[in-house]
């Protein structure tokens, strides 16, 4: 059973058309990721699931329920569609303690006192802050008021949650230990998540399917793995990481012969002869010896930069620049210094030039 | 998808009732005013009042004495409120919190304290400064009976306007801007005059022409202080048109008409020069909440001290220093010496003058029916406006600010227009006085509670609205608690002006005992020339807007 349907979906703000045509199936307990840059509607289409946003065309169902369809036959408003959602300003009411956030749902529904404070302190307990009912949001570290927000969304159990960038206002470290957490929350309470980053690896790491939007648009529609290993354009590959482009001709038997001297053995086969381009992360790359027998083009090394577990080679093949991160302890170049590259073909993205 | 069906039946009711509110509080007495203005002799319709009006009433002298009295005032006032601003706001002055507290009291307190002070102070034969003045050089030369003294004295009361909008104005500036300045190495004067000012240039421009509009509708300073010396401004020569005989409603009007096209005018060309900079707005009121340093004041930094403290005294300190010394005071006009002093003002005034619990209850009945109003519809106005997408909703709050642009004393006529025929009886009545005031006051509210709800970010509306709470929660559960001490601030301007107010009341009292105010029986106590018990019910209101101030103001803090 599917837990959101949405179908031809389309928002504009005048000229702006926010969100053109989006449509997917979500089943339940899934969690969809939403990427895309910046502006590209994400936030627009999470706030047309949760009804804040009127679109002007298309179907949106939750569960069995339609709770949109085209030109105003139906529309049901936010507060009658049952679901929770994490706003990327936290929304915590600061007039509010704790408790009474997490509560103010129940009470909506009309639970009586007691039911109230047994679901608070499980509420409480499931985002880890036990005995934390009685402070103010403004006593809170911004970690603890994340948790406090889904604490508020889940206390009344909504079929669906919708997060917009959940974890863009923590710091790394706390990122990484929230993006943990929500993960096994979700797991424990079956939640159906849709939520919206434009943070690949958060993307990767949360979703059971990720649609990647451009201009309102959906781009492609997949699961992590098969997002990162075939982004469906060239544009989804650069915003995935794969920054470096080699241009080349494909030969038979899945080689590709590249521009600046080398062939490489690719995944996905093209028709003999005709121009392609691959797309390259920079861990997809290493440097070895001019003279070395690397199976890439020869380069010229022109900055380098110490990323800690790496060290981030910019080279220049001809007058186009790569990035390539060198594990430490391999081998070193100097400014200037001639390399060859040697290309990890089977993790290049390979499209008709 | 018709506008009918998009928004729920309750959002229309409550934008209709809100509408009926304001067309009756604000837009019924504008239109009447018109008309009144264009009722002739002989019932028919036409100019011929305003021809009256120039032909027979030398009406030319009031208008050249109006715009010297309305732009000498405004000019004065913005001197001395910028300055106070941008000393307050942008540099390292001490004593803020005097100049504060004085802008503020100074704004609550009634407009006539300090006319009547100033002629103790001042009057050409037996003002206190004048006979020191006598004793030192030999000369009288101070004389608060003409028009440098009406612009004088009224400043000392506008200018509080001028500074609490304009520090608003300064505080909500990003300090950036300053400090990106003084780095490239301009003295602290030159950013103030390069950076700062320019930065707030739209609200000097609101600050002045509003100065402008409401220093035409001040009637007590003139009355106070010009009629004396028969000098007539707008409004003086309005209440000479209400109180001649018979009545001159209608020229009247017609001169109300006259001001509010003016004021129409330049509220209009206020408007387009707030269309051009909203793009920009946004750049400079950042929102990072960082304090910016304070400008160095440097050697200046005791002048500047001394001309604030100096504004405090003239202002505030020596104005009711001299109100109390005259209530004390039962020789006639103040005799100068201590033994004089007994609380025969006061005994009078409490138990022997006619019912004057009735008249303190009608003060503080008009003052809380007038704040019940107006919170009631300044909230609902600014919900509408800023929080739904109904159609008309930007003509509602259009609507509701419309009286900023009527000169008080033109408004009162507008309103006796409307209401004189009334048949509900409401000509004479409290009610209606509290209607006047309401609408009077409206803008202001509508201003304070407006600019509440634009800070409340909207995703904590939002948010409830997602844990399915419906419209009504949302308002009672989120909104109001946050808004709880803009909507108590507003409460508290709204009543204590409401509580002071002298024109609605006297101009549409009708001289009846039953609607008579505190501002009124002092009036009346000062055209009488017993000045001692004016000074002591003065002195009485003052502390009756005490009793309400003070524990309102801790009550805010302590929430805080
Ligand atoms: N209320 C609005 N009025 C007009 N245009 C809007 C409005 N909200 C969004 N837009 C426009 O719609 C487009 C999509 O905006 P949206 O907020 O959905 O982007 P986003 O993908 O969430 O971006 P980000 O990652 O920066 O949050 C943008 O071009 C934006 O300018
Ligand atoms: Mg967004």
């Amino acid at each position: 059973m599917s837990a959101v349907t949405v179908s031809g979906l389309v928002k504009a703000f005048g000229a702006v058309r926010a969100v053109d045509d989006v449509s997917f199936e979500l089943p339940s307990g899934a969690v969809l990721g939403l990427l895309g840059p910046s502006g590209c509607g994400k936030t627009t289409l999470l706030r047309c699931i949760a009804g804040l946003e009127t679109p002007d065309d298309g179907t949106i169902a939750i569960g069995q329920a339609t709770v949109f369809a085209e030109r105003g036959r139906v529309l049901v408003p936010p507060e009658r569609r049952e679901l929770g959602m994490m706003f990327q300003s936290y929304a915590i009411w600061p007039h509010m303690t704790v408790a009474e956030n997490v509560a103010f749902g129940l009470k909506v529904r009309g639970w009586n006192a007691a039911k109230t404070a047994r679901r608070i302190e499980e509420a409480l307990d499931l985002v880890r802050l036990p005995g934390y009912g009685r402070r103010y949001p403004g006593e809170l570290s911004g970690g603890q008021m994340q948790r406090v927000v889904l604490a508020r969304c889940l206390a009344y159990h909504p079929a669906l949650l919708l997060l917009d960038e959940p974890l863009a206002n923590l710091d790394a470290h706390l990122r990484e230990e929230m993006r943990a957490e929500l993960r096994r929350i979700q797991r424990e309470t079956g939640t159906t998540m849709v939520a919206v980053t434009h943070d690949q690896a958060e993307a990767l790491a949360l979703s059971d399917l990720i649609l990647v939007m451009e201009a309102g648009r959906v781009r492609q529609a997949a699961d992590p793995r098969a997002l990162h290993a075939r982004p469906a354009s060239p544009e989804i590959a650069r915003f995935l990481g794969a920054v470096n482009r080699l241009d080349g001709a494909a030969r038979a038997g899945g080689l590709v012969a590249l521009a600046g001297g080398g062939v490489v053995g690719i995944d996905h086969a093209q028709p003999a002869g005709s121009p392609v381009v691959l797309y390259l992360r920079p861990g997809d790359l290493r440097l070895g010896a001019a003279n070395g027998d690397a199976n890439g083009p020869l380069a010229r090394v022109d900055s380098v930069e110490f990323l800690g577990e790496a060290l981030r080679y910019r080279v220049l093949v001809g007058d186009r620049v790569l990035v390539v991160d060198q594990p430490l302890g391999g081998p070193e170049y100097d400014l200037g210094a001639d390399v060859r590259i040697a290309v990890d073909g089977s993790a290049a993205s390979c499209f008709a030039a | 998808m018709t506008a009918l069906r998009r928004f729920p039946f309750a959002l229309w009711l409550a934008f209709a009732l809100a509408a009926a509110g304001v067309a009756i509080l604000n837009l019924l007495p504008i239109a009447w005013l018109g008309i009144g203005s264009l009722k002739q002799a002989g019932g028919t319709l036409g100019f011929g009042r305003y021809v009256e009006l120039f032909e027979r009433f030398s009406f030319a002298g009031v208008l050249v004495n109006s715009w010297i009295y309305a732009l000498g005032t405004t000019l004065l006032s913005l001197v001395l409120g910028v300055a106070l601003a941008v000393l307050v706001a942008r540099t390292d002055l001490p004593g803020k919190a005097l100049v504060r507290f004085t802008a503020l009291f100074a704004f609550v307190s009634p407009p006539w304290l300090t006319a009547m002070a100033y002629v103790f102070l001042a009057s050409p034969n037996a003002g206190y400064l004048n006979l020191a003045l006598e004793a030192l050089i030999g000369v009288k030369p101070l004389n608060i009976h003409s028009m440098a003294g009406m612009i004088y004295v009224s400043s000392l009361f506008l200018y509080a306007y001028v500074f609490l909008t304009v520090e608003a104005a300064l505080a909500g500036l990003d300090g950036a801007y300053e400090e990106a300045a003084r780095v490239t190495g301009a003295s602290s004067f030159t950013v103030i005059r390069r950076v700062t000012l320019p930065l707030v240039a739209p609200s000097l421009i609101a600050a002045s022409i509003f100065s402008l509009i409401i220093s035409w509708g001040l009637f007590a300073t003139p009355a106070i202080l010009g009629m004396p010396a028969r000098l007539y401004v707008f409004a003086t020569q309005l209440y000479l048109f209400l109180n001649g005989f018979p009545p001159r409603y209608e020229v009247a009007a017609a001169m109300g008409v006259l001001f509010c096209l003016v004021a129409f005018l330049l509220g209009g060309l206020l408007w387009l020069t707030r269309r051009r900079r909203d793009a920009a707005r946004f750049a400079v009121i950042g929102g990072k909440g960082r304090r910016p340093s304070l400008l160095p004041l440097g050697r200046a930094r005791p002048l500047a001290a001394a001309f604030a403290v100096l504004v405090s005294i003239l202002a505030v300190i020596l104005p009711y220093a001299i109100i109390l010394w005259m209530s004390l005071n039962t020789a006639w006009f103040g005799g100068a010496s201590l033994k004089d002093l007994s609380f025969g003002n006061f005994s009078y005034v409490l138990t022997e003058y006619r019912d004057i619990w009735r008249i303190v209850g009608n003060t503080l009945g008009i003052a809380g029916m007038e704040a019940g109003m107006v919170l009631l519809l300044a909230f609902a106005v600014a919900y509408l406006a800023r929080r739904t997408a109904l159609p008309g909703r930007t003509v509602l709050s259009g609507a509701a600010y419309l009286t900023v642009l009527v000169p008080g004393t033109a408004f009162v006529i507008g309103v006796i227009w409307a209401w004189i025929k009334s048949p509900m009886g409401l000509y004479g009545g409290l009610l209606l006085i509290a209607m006047a005031q309401a609408a009077r006051s409206l803008p202001l509210a509508l201003r304070n509670i407006g600019d509440g709800l634009g800070q409340v970010d909207r995703s904590l509306e939002e948010a409830a609205v997602i844990c399915g709470a419906g419209r009504f929660t949302r308002i009672r559960a989120v909104l109001l608690p946050l808004l709880r001490p803009v909507l108590l601030g507003a409460f508290a301007l709204v009543f204590l002006s409401g509580l002071r107010d002298l024109n609605t009341p006297l101009f549409l009292g009708g001289g009846s005992a039953d609607t008579l105010t505190l501002a009124v029986v002092i009036f009346n106590f000062w055209s009488e020339s017993r000045m001692g018990e004016s000074a002591a019910l003065t002195i009485l209101l003052l502390g009756l807007t005490l009793a309400v101030f003070l524990p309102l103001h801790l009550f805010v803090r302590v929430r805080q």
